[in-house]
């Protein structure tokens, strides 16, 4: 799975999880908002009974005080019959007040207001007065029953009222528990929807998190194996150097026996040597001397393809005038014309550069040197919109077909005798090229002469 | 030429001869100390280690200094002299076979007067030697004896 539809899966997923938990949690809410609603209809609702039960009770009071003021005539039993009147029309209009939600119960209670000051207003006319004489046994139970009547009545619209706000109650009680039900199941479905979620993010996290050490394993792993990799180069590298420098101590030791001796015999025991004799010693020395000069060129050859890079602007105009004029100096006898462009730049390790130019200048030098009119030329050409430079020759050339040969260390194209070298001088110019990223290749024609292109980085940022 | 002699330092007896004979081809009358080995060298040069008195002869005025030695390599009797005042200021021409950075680094690092590749070339051995000579033995205006620290 690509990582970019990775990325994309876990944001969808964690955008329906929030969408979940919110639903749950809003439902809840709300649930949980409905629920302390009922809870406070039911406190109501109790408010309501008990101030019922008040009246009731006021009433009540009002009824027996009357009988016993009729009974003993004494006032003590009436003198705060006018208190129970404000207090019963005061319950009245609290009773209105809770019940202002409920317009059945205001209808009952305006009508439960008017009776009771209609009956506790005509009893307080009728009985409270002084009477001439006391009341007989007769009025008095009549008085008593009729308002016993009055009072039942009163009562038992008061407690219908009761009743009425009860089953309000009841209502509300069944709505509660639904509303509990509710808030329970809410609170249930969002603690499991979140456990659930939970767990799908616990499971997602846990597989990233051993993806990730999966994969730091395995760079763990890659790393310690490139780590041991570069030790045993470096192991290879040193191992490389300390034979090398065997080869150049040792290898040569014995050449310079081999030239001496025969350099002594030569000399020393020149009379008991004929032509043939002093011929084959200067064989010898002649094979010793190349053999050391191959040596030389093999330890070149490897100290060009593991010296260490120091990157620079160098100056390659400069460079090849150094070189040219040494060369020149050193062959002092020749008249070669030498044409050196201006200019010649390039990003890259002075001193390789420079074995580059040696080894190809003094290539065009030689191989020029059999034409009485040689010029040699360092210059710059654009090849489809690259930089590459040239050095070009007007000597001995080389037959195309053999152009892939050029390179390869130790192949040569010309003879020894008519032209000396080891044939190792252009593999180790291939070298640096190619170590500053470079392409190198050769065009010649037999006798007409050959160019060697090349291109090296201009800039730091191209190589 | 000039009298001063010249200590050898080199293994191969080849290479020993070859070298005597390069003198002789140059008419360099000079006396020839061979050293085989570094101990030898610094004995020559320094006296024995350890002994109460040691008397070693009149310095030479050039030591040709081989790097390749047994026991004690070149680079460390080249440290040697230059560690020691009796031979602090001797001349020593470094003359090895290789021609590996690291040796020429170490030897003039180390406070070697000169380095000689020794070429394969019997005739430019010839001709590398007749110039030392020439140079050091002849041109060459030596410090005077008995320099001391300055």
């Amino acid at each position: 799975m690509s990582s970019r539809s990775h990325r994309t899966r876990t944001v969808l997923t964690f955008g329906v999880c929030l969408v979940l938990l919110a639903g749950v949690h809003a439902l809840s809410y709300l649930s949980q908002r409905d629920l302390i609603r009922s809870i406070e209809w039911v406190s109501h609702t109790r408010d309501v009974e008990r101030e019922i039960d008040r009246l009731l009770v006021n009433l009540e009071r009002a009824q027996t005080e009357v009988t016993a003021y009729q009974i003993t005539s004494d006032p003590g039993y009436v003198q705060s019959f006018g208190e129970r009147m404000v207090m019963a029309d005061e319950q009245v209009a609290k009773l209105k007040e809770l019940s202002a939600d409920n317009p059945h119960a205001q209808q009952m209670l305006d009508e439960v207001r008017g009776e009771i000051s209609e009956s506790l207003g005509g009893w307080a006319a009728t009985y409270l007065v002084a009477p001439a004489a006391p009341p007989t046994l007769e009025q008095l139970s009549e008085g008593r029953s009729r308002r016993r009547e009055q009072a039942d009545k009163l009562s038992s619209k008061i407690v219908k009222l009761g009743e009425n706000e009860n089953e309000l109650l009841q209502e509300r009680r069944s709505a509660q528990s639904f509303y509990t039900k509710l808030t329970s199941a809410a609170f249930g479905a969002a603690a499991f929807v979140g456990m659930v979620l939970l767990l799908g993010i616990f499971t997602l996290l846990m597989r990233e998190i051993d993806l990730q050490l999966k994969a730091q394993g395995t760079i763990v792993h890659l790393h310690s194996g490139l780590e041991r990799e570069a030790a045993k180069l470096k192991l290879v590298n040193k191992e490389l150097e300390t034979f090398s420098y065997s080869v150049s101590h040792d290898l040569r030791a014995p050449l310079r026996s081999i030239d001496g001796f025969s350099h002594a015999l030569e000399e020393d025991y020149r009379d008991k040597l004929d032509d043939e004799g002093r011929d084959y010693l200067n064989r010898i020395r002649n094979a010793a001397q190349r053999m050391g000069a191959l040596i030389d060129d093999m330890l070149e050859l490897a100290r060009v393809t593991r010296s260490e890079m120091h990157l620079g602007d160098v100056n390659l105009s400069a460079m090849a005038r150094e070189i040219m004029g040494r060369i020149a100096i050193a062959d002092g006898e020749r008249r070669v014309r030498i044409q050196i462009e201006d200019g010649l730049h390039a990003w890259g390790d002075k001193a390789l550069l420079a074995v580059a130019f040696e080894n190809l200048l003094a290539n065009a030098w030689k191989f020029s040197a059999k034409n009485p009119d040689a010029l040699i030329e360092v210059g710059m050409a654009q090849r489809d919109g690259e930089r590459t430079l040239f050095i070009r020759d007007n000597g001995a050339g080389f037959d195309m077909r053999y152009a892939n040969k050029l390179f390869i260390p130790f192949q040569r194209l010309h003879a020894v005798t008519d032209f000396p070298g080891t044939g190792v001088g252009l593999a180790t110019v291939q070298r640096i090229i190619h170590r500053h990223e470079g392409r190198i290749w050769a065009d010649g024609e037999v006798n007409k002469g050959a160019t060697f292109t090349f291109t090296l980085p201009m800039e730091a940022d191209d190589a | 030429m000039n009298q001063q002699s010249i200590l050898l330092v080199e293994d191969s007896p080849d290479d020993v001869d070859l070298t005597l004979r390069a003198f002789k081809k140059n008419n360099m009358l000079n006396e020839v100390f061979v050293a085989r080995d570094g101990v030898q060298a610094i004995e020559f040069l320094l006296g024995k280690e350890g002994e109460k008195d040691p008397n070693p002869g009149p310095l030479p005025g050039l030591v040709l200094l081989d790097l390749n030695l047994p026991l004690i390599n070149g680079i460390e009797v080249l440290k040697r002299i230059r560690s020691e005042e009796r031979t602090r200021l001797l001349r020593v021409v470094v003359m090895t076979s290789s021609r590996e950075e690291k040796d020429l680094v170490d030897s003039y690092h180390y406070g070697a007067t000169s380095y000689i590749r020794k070429p394969v070339d019997f005739n430019q051995f010839i001709e590398a030697v007749r110039q030392l000579g020439m140079y050091w033995l002849v041109l060459n205006e030596a410090p005077p004896a008995g320099v001391a620290k300055p």
